[in-house]
């Protein structure tokens, strides 16, 4: 429980200053998000077939991409394919090779309501707090995009939330 | 499938379970050599929101399913370990209608045969490399709090590097162990689950007649009614059985209170969203990791019946008690004055309210008349652990506005003791368990005097008396129940039966105060379990629905036993969604319920 992590670690090593409570941190960690989203569209510009969801981050973080489809069921890092056909490329660890990306697809998305997460459960470099990051939706004719900052050990479950119709619908 | 000739013996059976507006189905099932096969489940499915209906054929092959409403389509599911499983749509039928065999396929491939065992079967595989009981122990207790381990969404081989990070996750959501604990694990894990000796240790003899024998015959007369109830997101914690008849569940992940009518053929079902203000995901106090598909702001969790009738239900991270109009159908809410995490609760003879507190390790109780609180704090184990929980409430605002240094997640030295369980004695003495701290407690319920008790076993959980003042416990890593007599303060054991020994964890039980019959959760093994006191005998009866976990049992006025499927996350039951469970144990269905109940 998290709340055991919270006492343990203020008895025993006490605690920091969140840097992205700082205002100059956070226009920092705004502008690299901001940053992230337009590297993030200039790579890879193909045409996705069907979904594709990207989340990437910095070198200095292990953050994970969490993609929930219509049937409820997540991809990510421990759940490499739902039943409604998402797959996760990979997961994206300190040791990983650049380009520090993650990415979700369905090939035939189903129709409904998609949810986008993003967990910051590990640093790799240095003692950031906070972190930046951006999303990139596509599928065929659109495109969604969000950025933003998540902190240490805090799961931001919904980022995004977004609907696909039945144009995708499988038989 | 085929059909064969009316048996006038079937169209008798068939009057067992039905209103005059409903069907049925009946025939045999039989292997390909025509030899009848005992033991089966067939299921029939029917409706949306669905129900399913469960009997076991019996001698001779036999089987026959009422209930079905005439117009309805439906879905025919015969299953048995060892056999392919057969899924047959079928339109209504007539009374006239025709026996309806199937035949089964015996499976050749063990991996299949392995992927039909329940759960618990692959989990001792990793339990039987254990040699450390401190290990074992832990593993239960900390490993299966949400979640069956062992089924198929759980017995994987991953790199060490991905077992780190679920390890890590799933220390965040309260499932933590030590660390030199963990660094074991991806060894343990990933050598039990090698397909290339799991599944021949699991099939061993699965080609012979004794492997996965079929239930005996006391069994294979019960009825098993499962309801679909909410969406593929939901987690229906907890259920109760009204005595108007209706079955009220709390969908802890969409903040929804359901109720069924299950006097309707196929169940009448209606949703209650209860209110959520402006409750941040996870609720004000929310933990830093919430499962990814939570619409959770309140947290409904457990749930009684006042003496008006109404349901009065904890919302645990909404840290409310909620009230539930039953006729107006609305809510209304009272802040708890202290504490974290109300959970568990049970209402006494006054009407007041008692309910544990987890996280920060109380017992509370409120009384609706007076409108006074009391918040009862619970002893720590030692002055370090006294300290910690006091800082709780502070830390956990600061959490919000600071952040602390990595942790690499909780680990099983920092887990926090939990009130859990709690129920009555019939001198009206208060007793609750301390999950992680193996205790169980007293509270006098006028003078809130505390006294503790240590328990001989590990992870007492949902426990409850009989009607003679004996107190039945889970021991949810233990594979046992206790019996504990309040007078001479005398514990004694009883080892559950689940096969493989050991693998069972059993999150709650109820007692039958009819029979005093006592009803355990099969969490781990898609089961329930009856023990009856004066045979010392236990039954075990097995649900048609992989993945089944249950976390509490309720009983209708008719003796039926009721349970709720609250695996999370929903998408690893099969079928992906929660469904509550009504198991007939002698077959008996009497339909309408609601005019036969007070």
């Amino acid at each position: 429980m998290r709340l055991t992590t919270l006492v343990a670690l203020f008895l025993l090593a006490g605690c920091g200053a969140d840097d992205s409570g700082d205002p100059a941190r956070l226009s920092e960690l705004n502008e690299s998000a901001a940053s992230l989203s337009e590297e993030l569209s200039a790579y890879g510009a193909d045409e996705p077939v069907g979904l594709k969801v990207q989340l990437s981050f910095r070198s200095d973080v292990d953050l994970d991409l969490y993609v929930t489809g219509p049937l409820a069921e997540t991809v990510y890092f421990a759940n490499h394919t739902s039943k409604s056909g998402g797959e996760i490329s990979r997961d994206v660890r300190c040791d990983s090779e650049d380009p520090r990306i993650e990415e979700v697809v369905f090939n035939s998305p189903l129709p409904g309501r998609y949810r986008v997460g993003v967990d910051f459960p590990a640093r790799c470099s240095g003692d950031p707090a906070a972190a930046a990051y951006a999303v990139l939706v596509k599928h065929p004719g659109e495109e969604l995009r969000k950025s933003g900052v998540v902190h240490l050990e805090q799961f931001d479950v919904a980022v995004l939330e977004f609907e696909i119709g039945d144009k995708y619908k499988r038989d | 499938m085929q059909r064969s000739l009316v048996f006038p013996f079937f169209v008798a059976l068939l009057v067992f379970s039905t209103t005059a507006q409903s069907g049925g189905i009946y025939g045999r099932v039989v292997s390909e050599s025509e030899s009848p096969i005992v033991g089966a489940m067939v299921t029939v499915r029917f409706g949306s929101p669905f129900q399913e209906r469960t009997v076991f054929s019996g001698e001779e092959g036999r089987y026959a399913v009422s209930g079905i409403p005439d117009e309805s389509d439906f879905l025919v599911r015969v299953r048995r370990i060892g056999w392919q499983d057969i899924r047959s749509p079928h339109s209504p039928m007539g009374e006239d209608a025709s026996a309806t065999d199937f035949t089964m396929t015996r499976l050749t491939d063990p991996a299949l045969v392995a992927a039909q065992l329940p759960a618990n079967h692959w989990y001792g595989l990793v339990l039987e490399q254990l040699d450390s009981e401190h290990e074992r122990e832990q593993l239960v207790r900390q490993c299966t709090f949400c979640h069956q381990q062992g089924n198929a969404a759980t017995r994987l081989q991953r790199s060490p590097e991905e077992w780190q990070k679920v390890l890590s996750l799933m220390a965040r959501m309260g499932g933590g162990l030590d660390q030199e604990f963990g660094a074991k694990i991806p060894e343990i894990f990933n050598t039990a689950y090698d397909p290339a000796t799991a599944v021949a240790k699991l099939t061993k003899g699965f080609e012979k007649p004794g492997f996965a024998p079929p239930p005996s015959a006391e069994v294979r007369k019960a009825v098993i009614d499962e309801y679909q109830l909410g969406g593929r997101s939901s987690m229906q914690h907890d259920m109760i059985m009204h005595p108007n008849g209706y079955a009220y569940s709390v969908d802890m992940t969409t903040d929804s209170l359901f109720r069924l009518d299950p006097s309707v053929p196929g169940g009448a079902r209606e949703i209650y969203p209860i209110p959520n203000g402006s409750n941040p995901l996870g609720g004000e106090l929310a933990s830093g990791a919430l499962p990814s598909n939570t619409d959770m702001r309140v947290g409904p969790h457990s749930l009684q019946v006042g003496p008006d009738g109404d349901v009065w239900i904890t919302l645990a991270v909404g840290n409310q008690l909620a009230r539930f109009d039953i006729d107006e159908k609305s809510f209304t809410t009272e802040d708890l004055p202290g504490g974290i995490y109300p959970h568990t609760l049970r209402i006494d003879d006054r009407g007041r309210i008692w309910y544990t507190i987890a996280v920060s390790n109380h017992v509370g109780v409120y009384d609706p008349e007076s409108g006074q609180h009391e918040v009862i704090r619970v002893p720590a184990r030692s002055f370090g652990e006294e300290v910690t929980l006091r800082l709780i409430p502070v830390l956990l605002w600061l959490s919000q506005h600071v952040d602390f240094e990595p942790s690499g997640g909780a680990g099983e030295g920092a887990s926090l003791p939990i009130p859990y369980g709690i129920d009555f004695a019939p001198d009206g003495g208060v007793w609750f368990s301390q999950l992680n701290a193996h205790r169980i407690g007293r509270i006098d319920p006028e003078t809130f005097e505390l006294e503790m008790i240590d328990t001989p076993f590990t992870a007492p959980r949902r426990m409850r008396f009989d009607s003679k003042g004996i107190l039945w416990i889970p021991g949810f890593s233990s594979n046992l129940i206790s019996k504990f007599d309040p007078q001479t303060r005398e514990f004694e054991h009883i080892e559950l039966p689940i096969e493989p020994l050991g693998t069972e964890t059993p999150y709650a039980l109820n007692v039958d105060l009819v029979t005093d019959d006592v009803w355990i959760c099969g969490t781990n093994s898609d089961s329930l379990i009856r023990y009856q006191q004066a045979e010392k005998k236990f039954t075990v009866f097995p649900l048609p629905t992989q993945v089944t976990y249950t976390r509490d049992v309720d009983f209708g006025a008719d003796g039926s036993v009721w349970t709720s499927n609250s695996n999370v996350p929903a998408w690893q039951i099969e079928t992906g969604v929660p469904r509550i469970i009504r198991l007939h144990v002698d077959g008996n269905v009497d339909m309408p319920m609601v005019s036969s109940n007070p």
